[in-house]
Formats: structure tokens, sequence, C-alpha cells
């Protein structure tokens, strides 16, 4: 049976290299890397470098709106065109987690749909409304790449009046569902492990490949929803440890510290009790038959792409797994 | 007697690298960009290409605030200070033009100063309020350099007000005159070429020099306001040419093509020996080698300590070595 295609996805960052460079050795469909300035560094610097160096194809998981005006977006879109044509898709999202760093909440569907449909407008040429401006990319011949330029434009969506959005508006969906969703080009997220013979969410590899992605909810909860935390395991001792380093206009800061990268001092009680809650279904963390199965499952139901996290200080070697796994 | 030292400034795009390389070659100190997105490629991504490439420092002339929410830009200085470290600096301005493209004015020197005290703060790693909330960098060690991250900053002020702003918050200033400043750092920004024997100042080769910065006087103007332009020489046809061009809303979208790098056939043809009379131009450095290399000596008696040299027209390079063979040599 066949499997989605497997790509990966990054923070930014000089470990990047080396794995997209494994990415592209293993026959990985893309790398993406994700945008959230208040945690990594520059992503479209990043995806420059990355062109310059490897010959992967890349994309980002996820930009979002607020940080960057649309005509900036699409000039630094135009300027990795214009060196490396072809070979960079966009996804775009509301910005949950790029957002919830500086202590924002995610952006409204209808203001990210509205900057998804400016930055297609600017870079097919057009003149576009821009606060209520008409704007226009007017970079004169050689200056950036002739107009229409054409990239793909993908869509991060979680619920369904957001994939509405995506249908309408997207050249495809990313999403963390492996439901039917009847897109030609479907990006399903995971993060997850290969487990050995012994392995548990126990052992210490396994918790470096997944722990950073297993204490998210917290963090969601510790910003948005603090009094749910007092209903999770651990939540209350883990809130209180976390919101006795800051005031409370500052615990997000301390909260989102290692984001979807490291287990931060305080995470780490969190690793033996994060495995029994019920999202960890959204985890592929299960022996090698299994997360085969899986991935056959979600390729029946549409998913045309895997993009999956490596992370921890052996996130080579959890790439390399994942991919013997998935591989077509 | 002693002259500032030379930079280069040039909008991002595909000529950066080898431009940079010369002006290293050549002993520039440093090399400037624009940051104008509708006009120009993106300003952090040439940065860096220069960085891999090159070892000259490298600057941004100027950034503007509200292209990019403050954590993208400290981050995006961040991501340079990574592998550059200590040669990047960052002057920011108001946007005028940068703005103008977008059908903008200018924002206020209040948002500007926040911005900066924003940013540097970031950098120092400090938690800042930012939009009401607070933030700050707290990129995982590895993931950008440690805080704090000592960037210059500087600030292109014409006035009075955005002079003492930058006194009191900045490492240096950008200016376009030779005005006595005061500053450590002060960066005067400036456009010419250097005649060659005999060459009039009025020969066709130097008014395409430097034609992209003369026109701006119509530019501006009509950002300022359209019917300012009526009182420039030639100013109405230009004005009407403009208004031919494209509907109402979307003017400012013909005034700047080819901002400070390109001619414009309108320009040329309308504007261009229209503008050569203004007083404007007496501001370019234009003249014999002997005439600038005393330009340049006048700048740093007053107190001017980096001249940021934006060569355009036909010939970029050759205006670059000709400048620097008479302000380096």
């Amino acid at each position: 049976m066949t499997v989605p295609k497997l790509s990966i996805g990054l923070a930014p960052g000089h470990h990047t290299v080396e794995l997209t460079r494994l990415a592209v050795e293993l026959g990985c469909e893309r790398v993406y890397l994700w945008d959230s300035p208040g945690v990594y560094e520059d992503v479209f610097v990043w995806l420059d470098r990355l062109a310059a160096l490897t010959d992967a194809r890349l994309g980002t998981a996820v930009l979002v709106p607020n940080l960057r005006h649309v005509m900036t977006c699409a000039s630094a879109i135009a300027t990795l065109e214009h060196r490396a044509p072809g070979r960079f898709a966009y996804g775009f999202g509301s910005g949950a987690t790029a957002r919830t760093v500086l202590g924002k909440r995610a952006l409204s569907l209808a203001s990210t749909r509205r900057y998804f449909a400016q930055l297609r407008g600017l870079l097919r040429g057009d003149v576009v409304e821009i606060d209520g401006e008409q704007c226009q990319m007017i970079h004169w011949p050689g200056l950036a790449p002739e107009r229409p330029i054409e990239v793909p434009l993908l869509w991060s969506a979680f619920g369904p009046k957001s994939l509405a959005i995506a249908r309408e508006v997207a050249d495809g969906v990313m999403c963390v569902t492996d439901e039917p969703l009847g897109f030609d080009w479907n990006v399903r997220m995971v993060n997850g492990t290969v487990l050995e013979r012994g392995d548990s969410l126990a052992t210490a590899r396994v918790r470096d490949a997944v722990g950073p992605w297993l204490v998210l909810p917290y963090h969601v909860a510790a910003q948005f929803d603090p009094d749910a935390l007092d209903r999770m395991p651990r939540g209350p001792e883990w809130r209180v440890a976390s919101e006795a380093l800051r005031p409370p206009d500052e615990v997000h800061l301390v909260v989102h510290e290692g984001h979807a990268t490291h287990v931060n001092a305080r995470d780490a009680m969190l690793l033996d009790v994060v495995g029994d809650l019920p999202f960890r279904s959204a985890f592929w963390i299960d022996d090698a038959d299994t997360i085969r199965a899986r991935a056959e499952h979600a390729a029946a139901n549409g998913v045309t792409e895997v993009l999956y996290a490596p992370i921890g200080p052996n996130a080579a070697d959890e790439l390399r797994r994942f991919a013997a796994v998935l591989a077509p | 007697m002693r002259t500032p030292k030379l930079s280069i400034g040039l909008p991002p795009g595909p000529n950066n690298v080898e431009l940079a390389h010369i002006a290293q070659d050549l002993g520039c100190d440093r090399v400037w960009l624009f940051d104008s997105a509708a006009l120009y490629e993106d300003i952090w991504i040439w940065l860096d290409r220069i960085a891999r490439e090159t070892e000259i420092n490298l600057g941004t002339a100027v950034l503007v605030p509200n292209l990019r929410h403050v954590m993208t830009t400290a981050s995006a200085i961040a991501t340079i200070e990574h592998v550059a470290p200590g040669r990047l600096a960052c002057g920011f301005g108001t946007g005028a033009t940068a703005r103008w493209v977008l059908g903008k004015k200018a924002l206020s020197w209040a948002t500007t100063r926040t911005y900066i005290e924003n940013l540097r703060g970031l950098l120092n790693g400090d938690v800042v309020e930012v939009d009401g909330e607070k933030a700050q960098m707290i990129h995982w060690p590895g993931l950008a350099p440690e805080r704090p991250i000592r960037t210059p900053l500087l600030l292109s002020a014409m006035g009075p007000k955005g002079i003492e702003i930058t006194k009191e918050i900045c490492d240096g200033i950008i200016t376009v005159g030779a005005e006595q400043i005061d500053m450590d750092w002060h960066v005067q920004m400036f456009t010419g070429t250097v005649l060659d024997d005999g060459e009039s100042p009025d020969s066709d080769r130097v008014k395409e020099a430097v034609g992209p910065w003369v026109v701006m006087a119509y530019h501006g103007g009509f950002a300022f306001a359209p019917d300012v332009v009526d009182m420039l020489p030639n100013g109405t046809a230009w004005r009407e040419s403009i208004e031919a061009a494209r509907p109402e809303g979307e003017r400012h979208l013909a005034v700047h093509e080819g901002h400070v790098t390109h001619l414009t056939e309108r320009d040329r043809e309308l504007v261009l020996d229209a503008a050569w009379g203004m007083p404007m131009r007496a501001g370019f450095f234009i003249g014999t080698a002997d005439e600038i290399r005393a330009r340049a000596e006048h700048a740093a008696a007053k107190g001017v300590t980096e001249l940021l040299y934006t060569p355009t027209g036909p010939d970029v390079e050759g205006e670059l070595r000709r400048m620097a063979g008479v302000l380096l040599g």
C-alpha cells in the first residue's frame, strides 16, 4: 500500500543544514521551516542559506501575517524565487504559537485570509489594496523576477471554517489530522518516533524526540485557559513552577521557552504523564509496523505528504528511522 | 587633510555580492542596503548573502518600522550577528520613501522612537512591551546568539527633532548634508560622480549617472502633495503625465518606479533637464577629483565620519571605482 511522501519541518537555525542534507539524501520531498521570531532566527534568511547549501525543495510551516508587512513577505518570496525558482512552497497560519510567544492570541481567519489574498495578488503583479491604499510590486526589471511569480501557497487549517477557506484560496492544506479532506495537496504534520523493542516514553531517546511537542498543550492552556491546567496531570504543580518565575504578564515568556525544540526545566516534570493524555493519539509514537499502518491509512484518506518534525540531540537518527519506515 | 571613511549604499538586488566584493577590495568600510519592499528584494536575505561571501561590514540604510514586527527585526539581526558578529549596523528611518511607495505618509517620530527603543531592549535581552504585551527574545541557547546583542543602531534624521532623538537613543546618525551634529558616528549619504578631465558637469553621462536621485524632488513633492509639483520646472506636464498613467489612488505607483536606481522615460523626458537647475543638485558631489576631495574634507571638518556613497546610473561599478579612487586613493 502507498504511504504519503515524507517531508520534514525544522526550527530555523544552524542545525538545519546537516538535517536538510540528510533529508535530501533520504529522498524527502521538502524541508519546511517554522516562523516564530521570538524563539527562532529569521525564516527567510535560513531558507536562502538552505537553498544555497543544499538541493532540497523548501517551504514554510508556517508564516504568520502580522510578523511582516505583506509587501515585505512578497519581496522576500521574490528574492528566493529569483535565486532558486520553483523550489519553494509557503504555508501560512493564523499564528497560534508565533503569536502566543508575543503574548497575543491567533489572528482572525478573516485577517489571515486577507493577507493571503493580498500576497497572492502582489505576486501576480496586481494592484492590491493594503491598509486602504493601492499597492503593487513595482520592482524594476532585473530588481526582482518578472511578475507573475507563481509559488504554491498552503493554508494551515484546524477547523471546518478554516478548511473551507483553504479550499477556496489555497493550493494545498496543512493539517494535523488523517481525516479525508479532499485536497490534492494535503500535508499532515506529525511528531513522533519509531519505538524499538523495549522503548517507552520513559526511554531518554524517546523523551528527547517527542517531549517538546507532547508538552505543548500545557503551554497553550497556561496562556489562554490557566484554570484548565488544574485538571491536567501535574498541571497545578507545573503552573506553580512557571508562575513563580515571572510576574503574571510575563509568564508566557517562560512557558514558551524551548518551544517545539527543547524541554525546559518546568516541562521536564510533565514527561512522565503526558504520554497518557488523550492527545497522545495525535503523535506517531509507535513501533515501525504501526507507524507504517498509520501512514497507509493517512494516504488512503488523501494525505499526500507527512511533515515530520525530528528534534532533539538525535534528530538525524530520528529522521533516518522515520524515513526507513515511510519508504515508498 | 583627512576625509571620512567611504561606504556604499545599494538597493538589495542581484548585483550586491559582486559590488560588495569590489567595495571591499577598494577599501570601503561598509555596504549599506536600502529597504523598500515594493521596489527591491529582501534586505535581510541580501545582507546575509553579502555576509557569507565577503568580509566587508554590513548596514541597513534604512529599515522602516512598519515593514516588520520589531521581533522579526530583532530575530533577523540575531541571524546575521550569529554568522558575522560585529559586522552589522542598523540604520532606521521614518520611511518617507519606503512608505510613500505603499501610499502612506512617513511614520511619526514617536512611533519610530518606540520601535527603536523596543528593538534595543529586545537585543539586550530585556522584557519590553510591544503592542501592550510583554515580549522578549527567549531563543534557546544555540538557536540565536546570546543576549545582549550589541548591534549599533543609527537613525536617519533630517530635522532638529530627529537629531535630538538620535542623540538620545542611537549610536550614530545618518544625514544627507554635512551639518555639524557632534556625534561620534556621523554618516552622510551622498550621490554624485567624478568628472573626467574636461568633462562638463552638465554632460549627458553625468545626468544619467545621478538622474535617479535628481528627479527625487518631483517624487517627494508628489508624495507630499501633488499640487506642489506644479511649482517645479515643467512640473505640471510631469504631474499630468503621472495622472494619465494611472487612475486616482494608484499614482504613487507610477511616481516611484525606478526609485533611486533607474530613470523612467517620463522622468528622463520631462524633468531630468528641468530638475538639473534646482538647488537640490548642489548637494551632490559632482566635480573633479580635487573638488570632490575638498567636499569630503569639508564634511570631515564638520564631524562627518563616514561618507555613504549611493552610486546609480548605467555604470554603478565604474562610479564606485572612480569615487573610491578619489576618496580612498
